[in-house]
């Protein structure tokens, strides 16, 4: 498929790289185009009401009305599983797209500038890169009171390091290239050079890592919820929905099961997309 | 275009013992500890003349300096000590102008990494004029694309990423922004070096068209003898960080009188099979550290004709003909029997 | 000189497959090399040189490429048709090859000498002189009587004239120059006395003072080691100053070949013609360089008929037709091109 625009083009080229980056963004643009349309439209769109109770019988297995089965309390956990779609995905595309673009400014700069102004920024990276995620959480829990906002701020807070650490790595890759002189030497500012010439160079392997980072604060914020830090009920949430169904692991074991399942395919989904991007990126330097 | 005698005119571009050293002092920490300084001196006391209308080589192998006299002459490292005047104005004044980018501009080595990846050529092109003056980015386009149709590349080009184009045509967009903003001097850094035989042939013939038209001035870095041979007026050789002879290109490689010189056209493979001169060429040794270059003459550890004092007391740079200069002591003893030792 | 030949390569044409499409980098090749001869393979990127290189001595990447018709005769042996195990016996002790980076084919992590001793090793355990079928009767692990001692090292050393031997073969190749790096792999390579060196652009990325010292190393050894060597290179110049034939590719083919000095003093095929004088040689005042107009054909979409029929001055319609084939002019001298025939 060739297209006019050729930086269309490489994004193209970049996932349709092999067969697990297709399958990746697949099975990625199914899940985001879902939690949109389930954002937008809300409970309309879903077969059931996601927190009334008895809308079938209880503890009933899998069947066509309820394809996942409904819990004890008569709800049904499909519907309860689609409704919080959105709720997964936009913690963590917020948290990754965050610490996306906090870490880029903050490693490029250092990357880039070096000397004393890249030796503070990493410190100060290093420090926060050794607060545990899970620590933090339930202390600002303590303080703020639990809920979606802020154990997002908890992940907000922890989770850009990483970033800034890969963007210093290609930020002093990319410094060294005689384009960067070249830059210079037509006396464009450091700022200008910064903006236009580095980063945009360091963007695409920093969206592969993005990519499969995803899968991360899903897990970790279902962690959250199983703890019973964020949503509470009667709202649903695939982690909150595991803790609150692990009792019926041998009675009803497609209560814990379905949930789990459905976040362990989400998290496949962007790890393959973003470990084909990886791939498609390495090629390209190669080649 | 023939150069002018440099002697009324002002040169354009005039080196006077230029200097660049490199700190290896390694990480904060070690220096602190060990508190040894050890500098690369890539150029060591340079001097270097453009004129305007000429074309200047500068020849020599790897770690010569070549390349860092180049970078220091565009402002992009520091010196340690010598000046550099640009239309007789020295590099410091010029520093506040903004002038100095629209006066010299460089054509970067290889031409892969010469290129943002991310920005369309006709962006790279007018880039430069940016912080020239207050154009807005229609003009800017507009000069842009009338540069790229002056080195060869049409209106479908103006839209391509780097990676849609050939390495003759990278080249090309790397001269075209070299002479967007008006330079009276490009410096080329291994113009050709990186591309086939047959667009170097294009891009060298394109370079001379450009200085017509253009009326500008080249200052070209290479390590091949034939393009210096080919594009130049005058030929600077430099070896470990010196300039160790300079004068009227054909007289320089025609008739060498350095010892390194002469090694180094022995060297340089003739497409002739009856000439086979590379064969008989005897040559030891390999270039020095520029960290610790050899006391004396830094060649003398090479040169079949050195004696004792080539290895206590560096020779300077003295006239040996008409513009012609070397810095050997024994030029006219090599003279009565060129070129014998190394072919 | 004997006249037997070392490797007689037939209607060989090699493709990579990629996503794009099939490419055809080495189209119906047939040339040889005779015992103590330098032959050189010149021609820009992308013309097949290295491709060809690579299938003589089996190491190309075998999912994107395949072996597509043709055989690759080394001493009367079809390599092709051996299974990989003993191919790889020929390998290093036969056939040896130098790649243009001297840096990556040199492991950072061990000395000199005990690189070269690995060299020697395999050369001693595979019994010099078998065509692939005897092996020590020890067996190939056994160390006693296989190892090579410091003397052997250091005359791989002073072979390719390194300077100060025993204190080169304690140091590791980051502590060496791009040119000594170059002449341990020379001597490593020459060590296993192999009766073909292929050597991939040894002095490409060398300089020139450098690159002399090289070649002339390269051409002194073939008598001392009985030895041919195929050259691949992109220069022109270093070809005629060092080979005793040489062949010109384009687009995988070979356009003309023959003995070196009937090649440059009479150079047939326009593409040649072109290549020389491409060189600039004289000043600008002189004669002006007069490039081959175009570029070098995508090899994905290639066009039926004569492959440089496109760029050529003297092309007709029957160019644009056919393939020309390569035929003897005369002498040893070959030429693929209608003008000739």
């Amino acid at each position: 498929m060739k297209v006019k625009n050729p930086r269309t083009q490489y994004v193209i080229e970049l996932l349709t790289y092999n067969n697990e980056t297709k399958l990746g963004f697949l099975l990625v643009s199914t899940i985001v185009a879902s939690a949109i349309i389930i954002a937008l439209a809300g409970v309309s769109i879903l077969p059931y009401d996601p927190i009334e109770q008895d809308v079938g019988p209880s503890l009933a297995g899998p069947s066509l009305q309820h394809l996942f089965g409904t819990d004890i309390l008569g709800r049904d956990v499909f519907s309860r599983i689609l409704y919080a779609t959105p709720n997964d995905v936009f913690v963590s595309f917020v948290v990754v797209g965050v610490s996306l673009l906090v870490g880029a400014l903050l490693g490029a700069t250092a990357g880039y500038r070096g000397g004393l102004l890249d030796e503070a920024l990493m410190r100060c990276t290093d420090i926060i890169f050794a607060i545990p995620a899970l620590v933090l959480a339930i202390s600002i829990a303590v303080i703020l009171g639990t809920g979606v906002i802020h154990m997002m701020y908890a992940l907000l807070i922890i989770w850009w390091p990483p970033y800034a650490r890969l963007a210093r790595g290609e930020a002093l890759r990319v410094s060294h290239q005689n384009f960067i002189e070249a830059a210079k030497a037509s006396g464009i500012g450091s700022l200008r050079i910064l903006m236009r010439h580095v980063l945009p160079n360091i963007l695409t392997p920093m969206v592969a890592y993005a990519t499969i980072d995803i899968g991360s604060v899903v897990i970790i914020y279902a962690g959250l919820s199983y703890l019973g830090l964020s949503i509470r009920p009667p709202w649903p949430e695939w982690g909150a929905m595991v803790s609150a169904y692990q009792d019926y692991l041998v009675s009803a074991p497609w209560l814990p099961l379905f949930p789990a399942l459905v976040i362990g395919i989400v998290v496949v989904a962007f790890s393959s997309l973003g470990d084909g991007l990886r791939d498609a990126v390495e090629a390209a330097r190669i080649g | 275009m023939r150069a002018t005698s440099t002697s009324e005119e002002q040169p354009l571009l005039q080196v006077e013992d230029l200097a660049v050293y490199f700190d290896i002092g390694g990480s904060f920490s070690v220096s602190l500890l060990t508190r040894r300084i050890a500098y690369v001196k890539a150029v060591d006391g340079v001097s270097v003349d453009v004129g305007v209308g000429e074309t200047v080589a500068v020849v020599g192998e790897s770690g010569c300096g070549k390349s860092t006299l180049a970078r220091a002459v565009l402002g992009l490292v520091e010196s340690k000590r010598g000046s550099i005047r640009i239309q007789g104005r020295d590099k410091a004044t010029l520093r506040h102008s903004k002038d100095r980018f629209k006066i010299i501009q460089m054509v970067f080595q290889d031409p892969d990494s010469s290129l943002d990846p991310t920005m369309k050529v006709k962006d790279t092109v007018s880039e430069p004029l940016v912080g020239l003056s207050s154009m807005n980015k229609n003009d800017r386009e507009k000069i842009a694309i009338e540069v790229l149709d002056a080195v060869g590349l049409d209106s479908k080009f103006l839209d391509r990423l780097p990676r849609q184009l050939s390495g003759g045509q990278k080249q090309r967009v790397n001269i075209a922004r070299a002479i967007v903003t008006e330079p009276s001097l490009v410096i080329l850094d291994e113009p050709t070096s990186a591309l086939d035989a047959s667009v170097q042939a294009q891009i060298l013939n394109l370079l001379l068209d450009l200085q017509e038209k253009y009326s500008l001035s080249y200052l070209i870095i290479t390590h091949n003898i034939s393009v210096a041979e080919y594009l130049s007026d005058r030929t600077y050789v430099m070896y470990a960080g010196k300039v160790v002879e300079h004068g009227p290109t054909k007289a320089v490689i025609k008739e060498p009188r350095h010892p390194y010189t002469i090694a180094l056209i022995a060297s340089a493979p003739v497409p002739d099979p009856k000439e086979r001169n590379l064969l008989k060429v005897e040559i030891v040794g390999e270039v020095p550290s520029v960290i610790n270059p050899p006391p004396g003459c830094r060649f003398h550890p090479r040169c079949p004709y050195a004696e004792q004092k080539c290895s206590s007391q560096e020779p300077a740079l003295e006239p040996i003909g008409p513009e012609r200069f070397a810095a050997c002591y024994f030029i006219d003893k090599i003279a009565r029997t060129t070129g014998k030792a190394f072919a | 000189m004997q006249d037997k030949s070392v490797l007689d390569v037939n209607e060989l044409s090699v493709a990579y497959e990629l996503k794009t499409g099939a490419v055809r980098a080495v189209d119906n090749v047939s040339m040889s090399i005779r015992s103590h001869e330098l032959v050189a393979a010149v021609g820009e990127s992308g013309c097949g040189k290295t491709t060809l290189g690579l299938s003589i001595i089996g190491l190309l990447p075998s999912p994107p490429a395949k072996y597509i018709s043709g055989e690759v005769n080394f001493k009367g042996k079809n390599l092709l048709s051996l299974p990989p195990d003993e191919l790889r016996l020929h390998r290093g002790t036969e056939i040896a090859m130098i790649f243009q980076e001297p840096m990556t084919s040199l492991n950072p992590v061990f000395r000199i000498g005990d690189q070269i001793q690995e060299a020697i090793r395999l050369r001693n355990s595979r019994g010099k002189g078998s065509m692939g079928n005897e092996r020590n009767k020890r067996g190939p692990l056994s160390r006693t009587g296989a190892s090579a001692t410091r003397k052997q090292i250091i005359d791989v050393l002073n072979l390719v004239r390194i300077p100060d031997p025993d204190r080169i073969a304690n140091r590791y190749p980051f502590e060496l120059s791009g040119g000594m790096r170059q002449r341990v792999m020379i001597g490593m390579s020459l060590a296993q006395k192999p009766s073909l060196l292929i050597a991939d652009e040894p002095t490409t990325a060398l300089d020139v003072t450098t690159q002399a010292q090289v070649l002339k190393l390269m051409r002194g050894l073939m008598e001392d080691v009985d030895t041919s060597i195929l050259l691949i290179t992109h220069d022109l110049a270093v070809a005629s100053q060092v080979a005793d034939r040489t062949a010109v590719m384009y687009a995988g083919q070979i356009v003309e070949d023959g003995d070196v000095l009937d090649l440059f003093s009479s150079p047939l095929h326009p593409y040649t013609q072109g290549l020389l004088a491409c060189i600039p040689s004289g000043s600008k005042e002189g004669m002006k360089l007069r490039p081959i107009q175009g570029s070098t054909p995508d090899l994905r979409s290639i066009p039926a008929g004569c492959k440089f029929a496109p760029r050529c001055l003297y092309a007709t319609k029957r160019c644009e037709a056919a393939k020309p084939e390569l035929r003897v002019k005369e002498g040893s001298h070959r030429v693929a091109c209608y003008l000739h025939e």
